[in-house]
């Protein structure tokens, strides 16, 4: 995994007092290519989400307002759905969108995805901001969970850092 | 997303929510730098009362990730490094989804580029 002949490795930066997560990977493709591997669902299908698991549903409606959706099923039959609303469109350099996960339809996140070329290669910004981190200190004892999964990640993943 | 099913999803849920608090951060940085620690000295640096600090320790005791120890009243707090190496290997599988995802979003490229990818 670390050889360094190989592809660049995938950065999850993580500030662990924001309910944010940064990843970032560069591919050896124009941003334009790329850009297509990330909207057009024959291409989106082809790459995203490990092999176990299996497509069902890819629908994406390319425009500001437009909705997309992504179903995938596990071994076991269990279904993830997440799905959202484009917000801003600057193909091929940038889109926002909204992300629900099915499991957890209170929490929905921002994603920001920023596409720069650069000598033939392209470097893959995602930005995924949650839910507020307001409000959390008044469930200090109820166990819920106020921001979505990922920040829930991204804080842990700082945390271990630290800790381990 | 398998992996790390020791885990279930309310234990996941407990350890997200209690770590998603930055007090409660500093309560599990300062036991794993400085040993076991009484509720007294983890009040020190918080500007916070006792009983909000207490409160902090339930909710990290709930998450499985300090336990305290039935000696009468100092009752130390105990981080659970096991607990937060389980959840640790939970998250890796978020790395991997991504891995694994960008690895073939390499070789989609590549083909859609009519290249080889290069080994």
């Amino acid at each position: 995994m670390n050889d360094p002949k190989r592809e660049p490795h995938l950065e999850i930066i993580a500030d662990p007092d924001q309910p944010t997560i940064v990843t970032r990977r560069s591919v050896k493709a124009p941003r334009a290519l790329v850009f297509d591997a990330f909207t057009k669902p024959e291409l989106i299908q082809r790459w995203l989400g490990p092999g176990a698991l299996e497509f069902v549903r890819c629908e994406v409606d390319l425009r500001v307002g437009g909705a997309w959706c992504n179903v995938h099923r596990a071994p076991d039959g269990a279904e993830f759905g997440f799905r959202g609303v484009f917000l801003e469109i600057d193909r091929p350099a940038k889109i926002v969108r909204t992300n629900v996960f099915d499991m957890m339809p209170e929490h929905e996140s921002r994603e920001t995805l920023e596409l720069f070329e650069e000598g033939g290669r392209t470097t893959i910004v995602t930005t995924s901001v949650h839910a507020t981190m307001a409000g959390r200190d008044g469930h200090l004892a109820d166990g819920r969970m106020e921001q979505g999964m990922q920040a829930g990640y991204a804080r842990l993943d700082a945390l271990l850092a630290a800790l381990l | 997303m398998e992996a790390a099913r020791h885990l279930d999803d309310d234990e996941l849920d407990a350890v997200f929510a209690a770590l998603a608090d930055r007090t409660r951060r500093t309560i599990l940085l300062r036991l794993a730098e400085g040993g076991d620690a009484t509720v007294t000295e983890l009040v020190a640096p918080f500007e916070l009362s006792q009983p909000a600090i207490s409160k902090h320790l339930k909710v990290l005791a709930n998450a499985g990730l300090i336990s305290r120890s039935r000696d009468a009243q100092r009752r130390p707090c105990h981080l659970e490094v096991v607990r937060l190496k389980e959840v640790s290997e939970w998250l890796s599988t978020y790395r991997e989804f991504w891995e694994a995802s960008y690895e073939r979003l390499d070789q989609l490229l590549a083909e859609l580029q009519g290249t080889e990818e290069e080994s």
